[in-house]
């Protein structure tokens, strides 16, 4: 999986050659966006899907690439979780978009995530180090659609799976969101 | 141009740059870490030195335990990474009106959300968060708050740490967190400049933990740093420095009180012939009060210092220059010389440059060194007993043929050394995972030396990209080559390059392939096997360069080393950086 870490950091860099200069911040997007976060692999076990938001935004970077910074937060909850968890993530990364608009942009990014368990929720006797707040750091791909609505407001509506590079394994999560965006510049 | 020279002795005591720094290309420039913090920096620019043993570097007694580069010691024990909690004074010389540095760091495979999930995880692993903002409201005010709290390489002491901290009660030993980092504080500063006159005062408050070179011991303190400065051009310097640091585990099982006060007045001046020099005189008062842990000492001193630089160049039928640095004096009871003459010859692209280098060092009676006795054993102590006659001498030979966009060469570095210390271990235990140790560091009475062999070169890659390699070999000599505690890897090869691409993103990658290691003097040798060394660092510039973001991935590929006996396995480190600016 760190490899894939690479390939990800590596796919950042060698999207981006080309002749001319980045057109970074000359188109500018805001979207607020919701949905649901569902935990894969062996946190599926724990945490139940929960409701996930986030705001996003995206800019022009180099000829169909856009770029975008994004924070997402949750509560993630379950059954069999000794504590809920507060999981928080930012997250910076590419997209291609293709001409046309009906087919999704698939897109890549790098994430620090933030995880906290309040005290008050820790059963009497455990101790676990994310009492404290833990980070760490993981990427996600992504498929995004956009439907135009007139030529500022939009609609989206996206596939992600975050992949965070805990051990002893690696926490997979899936999302699905739908969300609204207006064109700043 | 003056100014530089003098601004720039200090560093220049020991070594002088490489010839023809100033118009070397990109590839012969150091490493470029753009995300990485100072305490990376050592040991990402040359990983073939770590374990910092290199002539260039100082010898190997030099730079581990006398100071050898001409910095001030900042607290009972000569520098380390960890020990490097002075005041920094790096935000004076930026020039903007606002710059903001954020960077957060993680050494990649915390639990998180799995610590939840399984029964069976891995250990925490230490994250890194710096922060400061530098400010200037008005054209001749800069004012500076930052925030430095790095828990890297620090987790196998970390039950060391919440061991002691909870035998001493305290649960408050960093900012923020729950580790018990090796550093966090908060730093305040302010500086005010007028007709070429600087007035700067600084301050930072947190938690330190310092781990003995001798013992191993880990020790918490809480307290603050201060420092003045008023510098006058480039005539007269005087700079004061306020130390209090104290063990805050008031229910422990020792308390030790550890106060340095400090003047400095430095006058800098020039002479014919290309001379540059400054004079320190000052008052110095450590003081250490200990009930048990250490043994108490109160030193006043009056530390002098005369530094030197001339750059001579021969007349322009003859393509020679010399440089010469030098430095010698008095400080914490001990005396120092130290000598260092280069020569550089030019022909058209062949450049050739000869180094001869020389120090010595000799404590007065009534030196005082650390001396460690531990509270729970009064029969085990940890000290440190530097050599009478302190020597060493050192040369390099290099060649290189530098064309407009390539440069090869090859050079040779010989090193010889008397009294470098050797740790004479008595016992060993441990303590909450991590070892501890008594005996004590004794000057030998043998020569250690050295040589290195070292082929290099370098290019541009079109006009937005460079590259470099190079391979080398160490071999040591002397009775002591078996007994030196840090012996660095025998052999190195690898390389690297860099590409600016047009959207403004840079992508720089290194790989070394170096040999074993040897640690010892902690029970049998500590062997680290001969591993790779790699980084990644992406970095995209926004607004004409006024914002950088930049991710590193470091020791990318291969397996985790561990290269100390109580140290933290390399292995693979995200750092994230922020960098903005506004002018």
């Amino acid at each position: 999986m760190k490899r894939i870490f690479l390939l990800v950091c590596a796919a950042l860099g060698l999207a981006s050659p080309g002749r001319g200069e980045s057109e970074l911040l000359r188109t500018l997007f805001l979207e607020g966006e919701g949905g649901v976060a569902m935990p894969q692999g062996n946190l599926s076990r724990h945490f139940d899907p929960v409701p996930e938001f986030g705001l996003r935004i995206t800019s022009a970077y180099y000829g169909p690439l856009l770029a975008h910074i994004l924070v997402h937060g949750a509560r993630l909850d379950g059954p069999e979780t000794p504590a809920p968890v507060w999981l928080g993530a930012g997250g910076v990364g590419l997209e291609y978009r293709p001409a046309r608009a009906w087919l999704p942009a698939p897109g890549i990014g790098v994430s620090l995530n933030y995880g906290r368990v309040l005290k008050a929720d820790v059963p009497a006797g455990r101790e676990f180090f994310i009492e404290d707040g833990e980070t760490e750091f993981g990427f996600y791909p992504s498929l995004r659609w956009r439907i135009p609505l007139g030529r500022t407001w939009f609609l989206t509506a996206d596939l992600k799976e975050d992949l965070v590079m805990t051990e002893p394994k690696y926490s997979r999560t899936g999302a699905a969101h739908l969300g609204a965006g207006w064109r700043l510049k | 141009m003056k100014t530089v020279f003098l601004s720039g002795l200090m560093a220049l005591a020991v070594s002088a740059p490489p010839a023809g720094a100033e118009e070397a290309g990109r590839w012969a420039r150091p490493w470029d870490f753009p995300a990485e913090s100072e305490f990376f920096r050592d040991r990402l620019e040359q990983p073939w030195n770590h374990f910092l043993l290199d002539g260039q570097q100082g010898f190997i007694a030099g730079r581990e335990f006398y100071q050898a580069t001409g910095e001030v010691s900042p607290f009972l024990w000569p520098s380390q990474p960890y020990l490097r909690f002075g005041t920094d004074r790096a935000w004076q010389s930026d020039s903007v009106p606002l710059a903001v540095r954020i960077q957060a760091g993680n050494e990649i495979g915390d639990p998180l959300l799995q610590e939840l999930a399984e029964t069976e995880t891995e250990d925490n692993r230490t994250p890194l968060l710096l922060g400061d903002v530098s400010w200037a409201p008005l054209a001749e005010l800069r004012l500076h708050a930052g925030l430095d709290q790095n828990d890297h390489f620090s987790y196998h002491t970390v039950p060391f740490r919440q061991g002691l901290a909870e035998r001493g009660g305290r649960e408050d030993l960093q900012w923020f967190g729950d580790n018990f980092p090796p550093k966090s504080q908060v730093n305040l500063g302010g500086a005010y400049t007028h007709r070429g006159a600087i007035l700067a005062a600084q301050y930072n408050q947190g938690w330190w933990w310092t781990q003995s070179p001798a013992s191993g011991w880990v020790y918490p303190w809480e307290g603050f740093n201060a420092d003045f400065l008023y510098r006058t051009g480039d005539d007269f310097e005087l700079s004061l420095v306020e130390q209090r640091w104290d063990s805050p585990l008031s229910q422990g099982f020792y308390q030790a009180h550890w106060r340095r006060s400090e003047i400095d007045m430095g006058f800098l001046g020039a002479s014919e012939g290309d001379w540059v020099w400054r004079l320190d005189v000052g008052y110095q008062r450590r003081e250490m009060v200990s009930d048990s842990l250490f043994q108490p000492f109160l030193e006043q001193t009056y530390p002098t210092r005369f530094r030197y630089r001339q750059v001579w160049n021969a007349p322009d039928s003859l393509p020679l220059q010399m440089v010469s640095t030098g430095s010698m004096g008095f400080r914490e009871r001990m005396i120092h010389a130290q000598h260092a003459s280069e020569f550089r010859e030019k022909w058209g692209p062949h450049q050739a440059r000869q180094i001869l280098k020389a120090y010595y060092r000799h404590p007065m009676q009534g030196y005082r060194t650390p001396t460690e006795s531990f509270a729970e054993d009064s029969s085990w102590s940890a000290a440190f007993h530097p050599g009478q006659q302190a020597r060493g001498l050192s040369g390099e030979l290099e060649y290189r043929e530098r064309r407009k966009a390539f440069e090869a060469g090859l050079s040779g570095t010989y090193a010889m050394e008397w009294e470098a210390p050797v740790f004479a271990l008595e016992g060993l235990d441990t303590v909450d995972g991590a070892l501890i140790r008594r005996g004590a560091y004794r000057g030998s009475a043998h020569l250690l030396q050295n040589a290195v062999a070292r082929v290099f070169a370098g290019g541009n890659l079109g006009g937005k990209g460079f590259w470099k390699t190079q391979a080398g070999w160490r071999e040591f000599w002397g009775k002591n080559a078996d007994s030196m505690e840090f012996r660095p890897s025998r052999g190195w090869v690898g390389g690297g390059g860099g590409y600016a691409f047009p959207s403004d993103l840079r992508l720089e990658l290194d790989a070394f392939y170096l040999g074993g290691k040897e640690v010892r003097g902690w029970g049998p040798v500590f062997r680290i096997p001969a591993h790779f060394e790699n980084n990644l660092t992406l970095e995209q510039s926004l607004f004409g360069d006024r914002l950088k973001l930049s991710l590193t991935a470091l020791h990318a590929f291969g397996e985790d080393i561990r290269e100390q006996p109580n140290g933290n396995p390399l292995r693979f480190r995200i750092l994230a950086g922020m960098v903005g600016t506004v002018y």
